[in-house]
């Protein structure tokens, strides 16, 4: 058949012939995408546009799910456009799928919570666990985590606005806790009416931590401990050898545990501290002195009492080089911490000189074959004072609340670190400031970072997210540039065709 | 074919068209752009450029309303059904013109984003990304208004039934929410021009998306050719 008579025929221009070439060419189309776009969905084919590359997954969490060889699960609790059309959970569904592209043994489920509950009753079986619509359950064999939406995000503490997607940490640290063999012990110590809150455990938790108490005064230390948390202890802790001299105290245990690269965190309510004679002894060896007094600061406070200071962060190099995420300190959120005893360093301690000879903030003690630096992580405002049963005891303001210390060996050529974090509060950890939109519980995980307990999140920046306010605009300049963008360049395109039409007419 | 494009193109420019429809789309689009960044004192151009995919489905039908529909009324058409080019050609040319237009204005209204970089790091490459995306938006728009324009000789019902098929295509998404299967809802996704969009407002530039819009326009281009061979070699 000559061919190019078939393509002139009317048949095929017009007739049944054309009409079907049509539906041809339209499922043709159709197919064409649903295989580009599958492919897409498969195999991750997309460029991140946007500054902070919150839709790339960082070289840090690679390096650390490398070594993740079992199979994972990641299930949200929503179908997919259901997830995908919320705007908070569209950047946790993506980190997701950055996941499941990059790894072969990671997977995604949609089930809907709602319709098929009992698709979700399994994960209900722990206390404290509540599942939602923009829940997500990490599940990998018999282990999983589940996780809130505000688990991935860190909100700005005045406006509430969305400051930074920490989605990675999040994944990350819930899939590493999920395969850990043994999950590294965080000690809760007992027997002096210590107690614990539920948001500081599952801060732990969330942190790959199996939270276990101990009571010292009878039980040793694990060799998986790697914390040991003293949380409002009301009695002192034992120093002396009244039971038997070969009896470790507590104290020794802890500071037995701390020389094998341990970390310790205290939180010492101010009302006790003065009953804390030995615990004092203890910190003061590590620099730490826990302070009389309690600071209040009326401006910078979230309660009318000025007692729940919305705290600085910590200044100088060794600080600043903690805070790893903060790429701003006047825009980052703030932590608040109430009702804290300010702190302050023994005489032996002595601030350091940075190399420009300007002050380090940070106070060192060098010892047999060991230095000790303390550095505050948190401290008030200029503008605090120091009260105590209604007098005012000092107000020179810049207390340190929050203090880091760091004992520091070199053992073969090593360094050899072990840390205690200490304030002299207990409501740091508190629920009303922790996982609501203050950054206290990120300095935790900064603290823990730097303390290298902190089992999976090394190194994992959260992705501030754009700063998306304009500065340094007044209204008048907003008005004016209204009026120049709207008028004058429709204008010159009007002007411009006027004259090419006038010129048209008369020519 | 080159002929014809420069035809349509001269004639949006001869006349008053081209440049009212330069000077209107370009005040609305700068007014948007001013009220949903610097009068709110926002960097953020999400809100723009969604509300300007709704700019687009009232401003293309005018750009489109008289490319067929007028040769039809003027018995025109006649003339261009039996010039030696191809059909395809001669749909493409002025489908070529519209566009060239289009991205004219698109090119004008971006002036404004200059300003945020006065006042702010804007995300560059997210505006890029979306800058794309529309373009390729207001190409199919304007596919679908030559394939209505083809429909009637008269342009008013061109532009407005060009009108009601983008609004279709644009609130087709939204129906989702009263949908309870999920197989539905993921068809209706797929084919929702509006739903595709929202991946490059969040910073993401979708392969999938522009491939959906090409073809969008390759499919309404390959319909108003259909109309004109029928036309061309009808009994």
């Amino acid at each position: 058949m000559n061919m190019s008579k078939f393509f002139l025929s009317r048949n095929f221009r017009y007739g049944s012939l054309a009409t079907a070439l049509t539906v041809a060419f339209v499922i043709l189309l159709v197919a064409v995408n649903a295989i580009f776009s599958g492919l897409c969905d498969k195999l991750g084919w997309y460029i991140d546009m946007t500054n902070e590359m919150a839709f790339t997954l960082s070289d840090a969490a690679k390096g650390i799910l490398d070594d993740v060889d079992s199979d994972i699960k990641i299930i949200f609790c929503s179908e997919r456009d259901k997830v995908e059309s919320s705007s908070s959970m569209y950047y946790v569904h993506h980190t997701a799928r950055a996941l499941a592209w990059e790894y072969d043994n990671i997977e995604i489920e949609y089930i809907n919570a709602y319709k098929d509950p009992n698709l979700v009753e399994k994960y209900l079986q722990s206390a404290n666990v509540s599942i939602s619509a923009n829940s997500v359950i990490i599940e990998s064999g018999s282990e999983y985590k589940v996780l809130k939406d505000s688990n991935f995000f860190t909100w700005d503490s005045y406006t509430n606005a969305l400051y930074a997607y920490n989605g990675e940490q999040t994944f990350v640290a819930a899939i590493m806790s999920v395969t850990a063999s043994e999950a590294p012990i965080a000690y809760i110590t007992t027997g002096h009416k210590e107690s614990i809150t539920g948001a500081f455990a599952e801060v732990l938790a969330n942190a790959g931590f199996e939270v276990l108490p101990i009571d010292l005064k009878q039980e040793e230390i694990d060799e998986n401990a790697r914390l040991i948390i003293i949380n409002d202890p009301e009695w002192d802790f034992s120093s002396d050898k009244t039971v038997s001299a070969d009896t470790e105290t507590e104290l020794e245990k802890i500071d037995k545990f701390l020389s094998r690269q341990g970390a310790l965190m205290v939180f010492v309510s101010p009302d006790n501290i003065d009953k804390m004679t030995n615990l004092n002894e203890y910190l003061y060896s590590w620099g730490i002195v826990l302070g009389d007094g309690v600071v209040r600061d009326h401006s910078k406070s979230v309660s009318i009492d000025g007692y729940s200071l919305l705290a600085e962060y910590g200044k100088g190099t060794y600080v600043e080089s903690l805070y790893t995420d903060i790429s701003d300190f006047a825009s980052a959120p703030k932590p608040v911490i109430r009702y804290a005893a300010p702190i302050t360093y023994p005489n032996i301690y002595k601030e350091s000189v940075n190399e420009d000879g300007s002050l380090s903030g940070t106070y060192t003690h060098a010892g047999n074959n060991s230095s000790r630096y303390v550095a505050p992580l948190c401290i008030s405002s200029a503008g605090a004072e120091v009260v105590k049963e209604g007098s005012v005891l000092s107000s020179e303001g810049n207390y340190p609340l929050l203090v880091m210390s760091c004992d520091s060996k070199i053992v073969n050529g090593t360094y050899l670190n072990s840390y205690i974090l200490a304030a002299g509060t207990v409501e740091f950890t508190s629920p009303d400031f922790i996982n609501s939109g203050y950054a206290n519980e990120n300095i935790l995980y900064t603290a823990m970072r730097a303390m290298g307990t902190e089992t999976a999140m090394v190194d994992i920046p959260f992705k501030p997210l754009t700063e998306t306010k304009i500065e340094g605009m007044t209204t008048a300049q907003a008005n004016g540039w209204t009026v120049c963008l709207t008028v004058i360049i429709p204008c010159v395109t009007l002007l411009a065709g006027l004259y090419v039409c006038v010129r048209r007419k008369y020519k | 074919m080159f002929a014809i494009f420069k035809r349509e193109l001269r004639s949006y420019f001869v006349s008053a068209v081209g440049y009212v429809y330069l000077a209107i789309f370009v005040a609305i689009a700068a007014l948007i752009f001013c009220y949903t960044t610097l009068q709110s004192y926002s960097l953020d151009v999400s809100t723009y450029f969604t509300v300007m995919l709704f700019v687009m489905m009232m401003t293309v039908p005018v750009l489109t309303m008289r490319l067929f529909s007028e040769e039809r009324k003027q018995r025109t058409e006649q003339l261009l059904m039996t010039a030696p080019i191809s059909v395809f050609s001669m749909v493409f040319a002025k489908y070529l013109a519209a566009l060239t237009v289009f991205g004219a204005s698109v090119l004008v209204s971006s002036i404004p984003y200059l300003t945020l970089f006065l006042y702010g790091e804007p995300q560059s490459g997210v505006i890029v990304g979306n800058i794309i995306a529309m373009f390729l938006v207001g190409s199919a728009f304007i596919a679908v208004g030559i394939f209505m324009s083809s429909l009637t000789e008269n342009q008013l019902a061109a532009a407005i039934s060009t009108t009601g098929v983008l609004l279709a295509f644009l609130l087709l998404g939204f129906v989702n929410a009263y949908i309870d299967s999920y197989a539905i809802r993921s068809i209706i996704s797929w084919v929702s021009v509006f739903n595709r969009y929202q991946n490059f407002t969040y910073g993401i530039f979708d392969f999938a998306a522009l491939l959906y819009y090409i073809s969008l326009s390759a499919a309404f281009i390959f319909f108003t050719v259909r109309i004109y061979e029928r036309r061309r070699w009808g009994k």
